[in-house]
């Protein structure tokens, strides 16, 4: 009886049990068309495996080793995020039941808590506003407060942050400063500004950056200024090159970055407070001088959402 | 201005495992997936496993990076098999500009279409036995039985050389 082609495939591979090997040799050598088969076989093995040895020799692999390393930090933090969830909860369903029901919360909560407070500060900032005016029309007066300067400004405590990380604050969105835009969205209906909600985020999804400073008009950041601006977003830290430039012009605290993310996305952070916080990171738990991470918004068509579970 | 803390050294270890493999791995898996986006969310993916589940015996990180990776690539073009063609877009390969070379490409992208038009256990059957890759390891992507690799295999090749034949005829 003659053997069928995976049969004689797996002896010219040499994976056969010894004594099947034995059987198959033997057969072969008394039956012409097997051996036909088997010398088909060999043949196209050879054909096969020359065809995609070319191919694969000149195939190279595209991407710089920095972007390939922040893109698999947004992926780890993610599932860490994920997984204490998870694991809290005992089952993923369970998890989305909990994300799901957290997510409304939240955005009822802020609604009613943060709306009014939201509209109490947008006050105390008029009112600062107009005391400045009154301040520079006074000859001879030093004026203290310059256009924009948030750090000057009192922040409202709206609530605990996640364990392990640092004071949430609330501040006014940028657009509420001297009527500027400042590069934010119309002003947001609730806000979710904790530290832990610096995540990372992925190159390949940022459509364009900006910042400003003292509430002045956004000036867009591109070319390679822009990818070391998201580098240094994704890791806290205040070394951002467009950020010190801004600083040096004006001297002050409180500018603003804004990322818009190809989904319309808007990741807005404001940085206002000069003491040094500690912020729990990806990689491990690094502090942070300022100008250092005090206000986070995550805003998409004007409201503010969950970060994390947007993205 | 920023502090580091103890934590960074398992970091900075993993970042080193992380920039020695990632490359290789995302090259080898390509002639699999045959996109790069994909072959890099496949590879990533396989990190992060390493980072969060790593093997007992950590003696062959390549090896198991390999593994896992092939795996995740082998259910993720099961799962999207109806867009596989779609999605095995081109990607780039060194070749100069010379005569040579002109026909040199023009062999290459019939191996890569070729291998767009097989089915997924065909492809990944054929390209792990020529990364050397033994019938039990095969056959434990394939989630198939060991003795049915060699009828796929031959299978395979009778396929990928007739497709491949028959495009000078087209």
């Amino acid at each position: 009886m003659c053997y069928d082609r995976g049969v004689l495939q797996a002896f010219l591979d040499n994976e056969l049990p010894a004594n099947r090997m034995d059987a198959v040799s033997e057969h072969l050598s008394g039956c012409a068309a097997c051996r036909r088969v088997l010398h088909e076989l060999e043949s196209n093995a050879e054909y096969v495996n020359a065809a995609i040895e070319s191919y694969t020799e000149g195939l190279v692999f595209d991407n710089s080793a920095e972007r390939a390393w922040e893109q698999f930090s947004v992926k780890r933090y993610r599932r860490r995020w994920w997984s204490v969830v998870v694991n809290t909860l005992g089952s993923r369903r369970m998890a989305m039941v909990a994300v799901a029901a957290s997510l409304i919360a939240v955005f009822v909560m802020g609604s009613i808590i943060i709306g009014p407070n939201l509209q109490k500060e947008t006050a105390n900032v008029e009112a600062t506003r107009v005391e400045k005016q009154a301040a520079r029309q006074a000859p001879g007066e030093k004026d203290d407060h310059e256009a924009g300067t948030l750090s000057a400004e009192p922040t409202v405590e709206v609530g605990k942050a996640p364990e392990g990380t640092g004071a949430v604050r609330s501040a006014v969105p940028s657009e509420t400063r001297d009527g500027q835009t400042g590069g934010v969205p119309a002003a947001p209906k609730a806000m979710w500004c904790a530290e832990s909600a610096h995540i990372p985020i992925d190159p390949s999804t940022v459509s364009d950056v900006s910042y400003s400073v003292a509430g002045g008009e956004p000036v867009p950041v591109t070319g390679e200024e822009k990818e070391q601006l998201v580098t240094w977003f994704n890791k806290g830290a205040a070394t951002g090159p467009s950020l010190q430039a801004a600083e040096r012009e004006t001297d002050k605290t409180g500018p603003v970055l804004s990322f818009t993310l190809a989904d319309s996305t808007v990741i807005t952070v404001v940085y206002l407070n000069p003491e040094e916080v500690s912020v729990k990171r990806p990689e491990g738990v690094y502090s942070i001088r300022a100008p250092e991470l005090s206000l986070f918004l995550h805003l998409k068509g004007g409201e503010a959402i969950d970060g994390i579970a947007d993205r | 201005m920023v502090s580091r803390t103890g934590a960074d050294e398992k970091e900075a270890a993993f970042r080193e495992i992380f920039d020695k493999h990632y490359p290789e791995l995302c090259r080898r898996l390509l002639p699999y997936l045959g996109d790069q986006t994909t072959v890099e969310d496949v590879v990533q993916e396989a990190f992060v496993r390493l980072y969060f589940r790593p093997p007992a015996r950590q003696d062959n990180i390549p090896g198991w990076l390999f593994r896992v990776a092939v795996n995740l690539a082998y259910n993720h073009v099961r799962t999207e098999e109806r867009r596989r063609k779609r999605e095995y877009r081109v990607f780039r390969e060194t070749l100069g500009t010379g005569e040579d070379e002109v026909l040199r490409r023009e062999d290459i992208t019939q191996v890569r279409e070729t291998l767009a038009r097989l089915a997924p256990r065909d492809r990944f059957c054929l390209l792990l036995r020529f990364q050397g890759y033994g019938y039990a390891e095969i056959a434990a992507v394939l989630q198939v039985e060991t003795s049915s690799v060699g009828t796929i295999l031959a299978r395979a090749r009778e396929r990928f050389r007739r497709e491949y034949s028959g495009f000078g005829k087209r």
